[in-house]
């Protein structure tokens, strides 16, 4: 069952003047329940303004946005529930770290939601956990913290108030590999623990292809394919346009199979991408055995 | 959420047209001589004049008048203020008015003499209705002039225009470089804001922030998670700032030289030169219908 349905879906940032940038075209896009959609695409392709749209930051002109069965363009939606049951986690979200002490940041969503006194405490208790902070930060300024633990203070504030789709913009950019990877596996969790639904924006194919159920590629303000990893990443037409967007591994398979070694290049993942290399690697032997002076081939 | 992003009053629209290639130390001594000049107006009907004359500067240029008018809609609300008060508060011959029991009146009598003013009765007067007339043309005037000002040239020209003007008062100690350099830092600092701004709007409203919220005091609290982050943002862009023109080694204004020098051109001159008659001519008009 899909929980978000968005249908031909344009959107022009500051319309008629002469600044105009048409941030979508026609995106047509529908997100399950309890996977993870990874959106993926060039700078400036406007991902971030697709985000914006599922959480009615800026209305569809023109087009829908379908949450749960109910179209957040009509009146007398409340967008208030709405951003209560997805929630939103901006680019950088550290930059909106406001409270004097950590709980009392992550509190901010639960307590303009209306959750009551208890609720509020034990889903900052829980959002913490969730993210790895630990108790004893929750006293601390959030402005005393390096800036991955801003981050995970930020997305903690967000996930407090349960929300049942997560959306993430670029939630790992600018943190360090090992950093990065603990978040993957934090956000992962919340997936498989929770079932929570998440739709992740970012820029690194590998933490991609760990984390997707579904990647949709976006360019220039259009969805140009959509699929699982594999399919998305085998499809000749995105392979021409976004060569540099493939996932390390994708890519050499690829480079091997230019060089006309007979690999598969729809693998994705790089344990896949070893076991192909090597079955192929011993097909060839094989072959090589029968002419004396066998093509060595790298 | 780009509420923020329709104001066009001090935005900078790139071209080509002839006045973006004027020099804009000419352009801001006519903007201020065409501005003086209206106030020296007496009479509204006069001013139509110079307002023809900012309706064909900005066909001249190059943006279309739409896109202009649309920077004008912000001050709507004060002119249409200035006006109504101007025609109430004016003593004169009221042509509208109405007393509290009674329905509107009207009256066309403006050549008797002034009648009492009677505490009771709200009216508009015709000397009212002119000056309002009067204060809302000069209002339209200069936020049209200063908006084509601004359209058509960009903050490091405006700065730059105001730097080499100010030189004059560098005698009697007037830190003109100084004044320049805090202009242009503030004036590149607004887009910066205003985007941090919505971003932060943005994220706090998806977190339940209500900015839609009835009472006071709740509209109040909702400024507190706006202002932090955008204070504490400001100034770790303000620090990074100082940092990077020490790292050029900024040293102030003295032996520097400019990528772009400014110089005048034909365009200058014939535009100052019809500047000059034409305020001449304005002043010689107003002089004349008084006399009569
Ligand atoms: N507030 C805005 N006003 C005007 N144009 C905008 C605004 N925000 C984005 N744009 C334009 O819309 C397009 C899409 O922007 P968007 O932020 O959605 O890109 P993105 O895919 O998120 O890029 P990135 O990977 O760099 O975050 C860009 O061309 C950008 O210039
Ligand atoms: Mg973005």
């Amino acid at each position: 069952m899909s929980i978000i349905e968005i249908n031909n879906l344009s959107y022009v940032y500051m319309k008629a003047t002469p600044y105009e940038s048409q941030a979508s075209k026609n995106v047509s896009l529908s997100v399950e329940k309890g996977e993870v959609l990874a959106i993926i695409g060039p700078t400036g392709c406007g991902k971030s303004t697709l985000v914006k749209h599922l959480n009615g930051l800026i209305k569809p002109e023109p087009g829908t946005v379908i949450v749960d069965g109910s179209d957040i363009g009509e009146k007398g939606v409340s967008l208030k529930d709405l951003r209560r049951r997805v929630g939103l986690v901006f680019q950088y979200p550290e930059y909106q770290l406001f409270e004097e002490t950590v709980a009392g940041d992550i509190a901010f969503g639960p307590e303009k939601f209306g959750f009551s006194e208890d609720e509020v405490k034990s889903a900052v208790r829980e959002a913490m956990e969730e993210m790895g902070l630990d108790a004893s930060m929750s006293k601390r300024s959030p402005f005393s913290l390096s800036g991955g633990e801003m981050r995970r203070v930020a997305i903690a504030g967000v996930i407090a108030s349960r929300p049942s789709v997560l959306v993430l913009d670029e939630p790992s950019a600018g943190l360090d590999p090992v950093s990065a990877e603990r978040l993957t596996d934090m956000i992962i969790n919340l997936n498989r623990k929770k079932g929570v639904t998440v739709v992740i924006v970012s820029h690194s194919m590998d933490e991609v292809i760990k984390i997707a159920d579904r990647i949709a590629l976006m360019n220039e303000g259009s969805i140009i394919a959509s699929g699982t990893p594999e399919d998305v990443f085998s499809s000749e037409e995105v392979f021409d346009k976004m060569r540099l967007f493939l996932p390390q591994s994708c890519s050499l398979l690829v480079a091997l199979k230019e060089r006309g070694l007979p690999v598969r290049t729809n693998i994705c993942d790089s344990d896949g991408c070893v076991q192909e290399i090597l079955a192929v690697r011993s097909g060839i032997k094989h072959a090589d055995n029968g002419a004396d002076n066998g093509k060595v081939k790298k | 959420m780009n509420f923020l992003k329709n104001i066009t009053i001090g935005q900078y629209a790139s071209g080509d047209s002839f006045l973006h290639r004027m020099d804009p130390r000419f352009k801001l001594v006519i903007l201020l001589v065409m501005v003086i000049q209206c106030f020296l107006l007496d009479k509204w009907l006069l001013l139509i004049a110079p307002f023809m004359f900012f309706v064909v500067a900005s066909f001249l240029s190059g943006i279309s008048f739409r896109f202009i008018m649309r920077g004008l809609k912000p001050v709507v609300p004060f002119i249409l203020i200035a006006f109504i008060c101007n025609s109430l508060l004016t003593p004169g011959h009221p042509v509208l008015m109405w007393k509290p029991p009674f329905a509107f009146s009207f009256s066309t009598d403006i050549s008797g003499p002034v009648p009492e003013f009677d505490f009771f009765m709200i009216a508009m007067t015709a000397e009212g209705l002119d000056f309002g007339f009067f204060m809302s043309m000069r209002l339209i005037i200069v936020v049209l002039a200063a908006s084509l000002f601004t359209l058509t040239t960009s903050p490091t020209e405006i700065t730059d225009a105001i730097e080499s003007l100010l030189r004059w008062g560098r005698p009697i100690g007037l830190p003109a470089h100084e004044i320049a350099m805090m202009m242009s830092i503030a004036l590149r600092f607004i887009p910066t804001l205003t985007e941090h701004l919505e971003r932060i709007v943005c994220a706090q409203m998806s977190r339940g922030a209500d900015f839609e919220a009835k009472s006071i005091i709740e509209k109040a609290k909702c400024f507190i998670p706006v202002l932090i982050p955008l204070f504490v943002n400001a100034f770790k862009t303000a620090e990074d700032l100082s940092i990077a023109m020490e790292a050029r080694c900024y040293r102030g204004g003295d032996g520097r030289t400019k990528l772009r020098a400014m110089k005048a051109s034909w365009r200058d001159f014939a535009s100052s030169a019809f500047v000059a008659v034409f305020c001449a001519a304005l002043n010689y008009f107003q002089f004349f219908s008084r006399s009569i």
